[in-house]
C-alpha cells in the first residue's frame, strides 16, 4: 500500500458514524485549523499528532473491553513470554532477555486500532476501510497478516496441496469461531489452551453432540476423547525451526529462520486438561531452540527442556475426509504419522520426552 | 384496512430492529460527551479536506519513519 493510500479516509460509512462526528483532532490531536495546503501547512497540522490513539481514546466509551484487552495476550504477548519464562529466561526489569522481548518481539503487540482500523503496524499499516471502525476486524487485511505464516495460510488453502479448510470453504471468517474472548484477560493462565473461553467444535453449537452421539461412526466410537479432533481431521502444517534473534549490520532488530516446512506429527499431549483431554493430539515444532537468543548472552534460557519444542496445534486446515483416517491401517503401524525419538535432534530430545510416542499403535488393533 | 395493518406491523418492526441495533452495552451511551466532556457540533474538522483528496495525499504523503515498522505474517 502507497503511503497516500495509507491515511486515504474517504469512507463515506466512516463519515456518517459517531466515530467521525467527535473530530479527528479529539482522538489524534494536531491542528485541525491550519489551511496552507503544502508542506509546511501540513507539518503544522500533524505537530503533536498521536498516530495510533487507541491506549488513551478508546477506554473512554468502551471502557469493559478496553480494560479486558488491557492485560489480553493480544495485548501482552503473554503467551510467547510465558513460554520463554518456562524455560527460565529473566524477565526481571532491565535483563538482557527482557530488552530482548521488547526489540524483537513486542513489535508484534496489537492496539484496538491496529485490529479494528488499520492494518497492524508490523505489517505496515494503513487504514483498511477508509478509517471505518470494523467489527469484528477484517480477515485478511487483520488477522492473517499477523497469523499469516501458519494458520491464515492453513485456513486459506495457500500451501501448494494443501486444501483449504473446510470451513473457509463454507465460507467462515476467522470471527466465526474467534469472538470476544480474544479481548479477555484470562487471569493465571500460561498459555491460551488454558482458558476455557477458547473456540471450541461441539460448545460453539455447530457439532454440539460430536462427542456424545457416536452411533453410526465407529471411528469416533472408538477414538472420541483420545484422540483431538485435529488427529483425524487436519492435514499438513507449517512447521518452523532454529529461530534466531540478531541485530544487522545497521543495529536493526532481525530474526532467521533455518527451515519451514510442511508436516504432520501426532503426539501425547502437552496442555492435557478437562477442556483438552485427548491424549493424542497433532504438534507442531515452534521456532524455538537453545540458541534463540545466543547473538545477545549465553544461556539466556537456562532451563531450555521445561518446555517441549513441539507444541500442542489446532492446524486451521480441517478436512472430513484426510489420509490418515481413510481406514485403520492409515494410522495404526504408521510410525510415520507419529512422532518419534528419530524426529528429535540431540539438543531438543530432553525438552520433548514428554510427547514423544514411544510405542505405535498396533497394526494387529 | 388490511393493508394498513400490514403497514402499521411493517413500521413497529423496522423500530424494533433499529433500537436493538443502537443498543450495546459496552459502549457509553453518549460517547462524544465520554471522551470530550461537552457534545461537540463540530463533524469532521479540516483534517478531511486533506485526508480525502487523493491527489493532495499523492503530493504530500510520506512514509512514516522505518522503526516504526517490522516483519509481519507470524502465528
Amino acid at each position: 500500500m502507497e503511503a497516500w493510500e495509507k491515511v486515504l479516509a474517504n469512507d463515506k460509512d466512516f463519515q456518517a458514524s459517531v466515530h467521525a462526528q467527535v473530530g479527528c483532532v479529539l482522538c489524534h490531536g494536531g491542528n485541525a485549523d491550519v489551511e496552507e495546503m503544502n508542506e509546511d501547512g501540513m507539518n503544522a497540522a500533524h505537530e503533536g499528532v498521536i498516530r495510533d490513539p487507541s491506549n488513551l481514546t478508546c477506554g473512554s466509551c468502551h471502557k469493559t473491553i478496553a480494560e479486558q484487552n488491557e492485560t489480553s495476550f493480544h495485548t501482552t504477548l503473554a503467551g510467547m513470554k510465558n513460554g520463554l519464562i518456562a524455560r527460565g529466561g529473566d524477565f526481571s526489569e532491565g535483563s538482557e532477555l527482557a530488552q530482548d522481548f521488547d526489540r524483537h518481539c513486542n513489535s508484534c503487540h496489537t492496539t484496538c486500532g491496529q485490529c479494528h482500523v488499520s492494518i497492524p503496524t508490523s505489517a505496515g499499516g494503513g487504514l483498511t476501510s477508509g478509517h471505518e471502525f470494523k467489527s469484528p476486524p477484517k480477515m485478511k487485511d487483520n488477522c492473517i497478516t499477523c497469523h499469516g505464516a501458519r494458520a491464515g495460510n492453513e485456513f486459506m488453502g495457500s500451501y501448494e496441496g494443501v486444501p483449504a479448510d473446510v470451513h473457509r470453504t463454507k465460507g467462515m471468517q476467522c470471527s466465526s469461531c474467534h469472538g470476544d474472548e480474544v479481548h479477555y484477560s484470562i487471569g493465571d493462565a500460561q498459555t491460551r489452551y488454558q482458558t476455557t473461553s477458547g473456540p471450541s467444535c461441539d460448545d460453539s453449537g455447530c457439532h454440539e453432540d460430536v462427542l456424545t452421539n457416536t452411533e453410526g461412526n465407529p471411528q469416533h466410537e472408538q477414538h472420541i476423547g483420545d484422540l483431538s479432533c485435529y488427529v483425524c481431521h487436519a492435514v499438513e502444517y507449517k512447521g518452523c525451526y532454529n529461530c534466531h534473534a540478531s541485530l544487522d549490520e545497521d543495529g536493526e532488530p532481525v530474526f532467521t529462520t533455518e527451515k519451514a516446512e510442511m508436516e504432520f506429527k501426532i503426539g501425547l499431549n502437552p496442555v492435557s486438561s478437562s477442556e483438552i483431554p485427548a491424549k493424542y493430539v497433532v504438534l507442531r515444532h515452534i521456532p524455538v531452540n537453545t540458541d534463540l537468543f545466543a547473538f545477545y548472552g549465553d544461556n539466556l534460557l537456562p532451563e531450555f527442556d521445561n518446555v517441549p519444542t513441539w507444541k500442542y496445534a489446532t492446524p486451521h486446515n480441517i478436512q472430513l475426509h484426510t489420509p490418515q483416517n481413510e481406514s485403520c491401517e492409515s494410522c495404526h503401524g504408521n510410525a510415520d504419522l507419529f512422532l518419534t525419538e528419530k524426529d528429535i535432534p540431540e539438543d531438543e530430545m530432553g525438552a520433548n520426552q514428554g510427547v514423544i510416542v514411544e510405542e505405535i499403535p498396533d497394526p494387529e488393533w | 384496512m388490511r393493508k394498513l395493518v400490514i403497514l402499521f406491523v411493517g413500521l413497529l418492526f423496522i423500530v424494533a430492529l433499529v433500537a436493538i441495533g443502537c443498543i450495546d452495552d459496552s459502549v457509553d451511551p453518549s460517547p462524544i460527551a465520554a471522551v470530550s466532556g461537552t457534545p461537540t457540533a463540530t463533524a469532521l474538522s479540516g483534517c478531511e479536506t486533506c485526508h480525502t483528496d487523493k491527489a493532495l495525499l499523492k503530493e504530500l504523503a510520506v512514509e512514516p519513519p522505518e522503526e516504526e515498522e517490522g516483519e509481519g505474517g507470524g502465528g
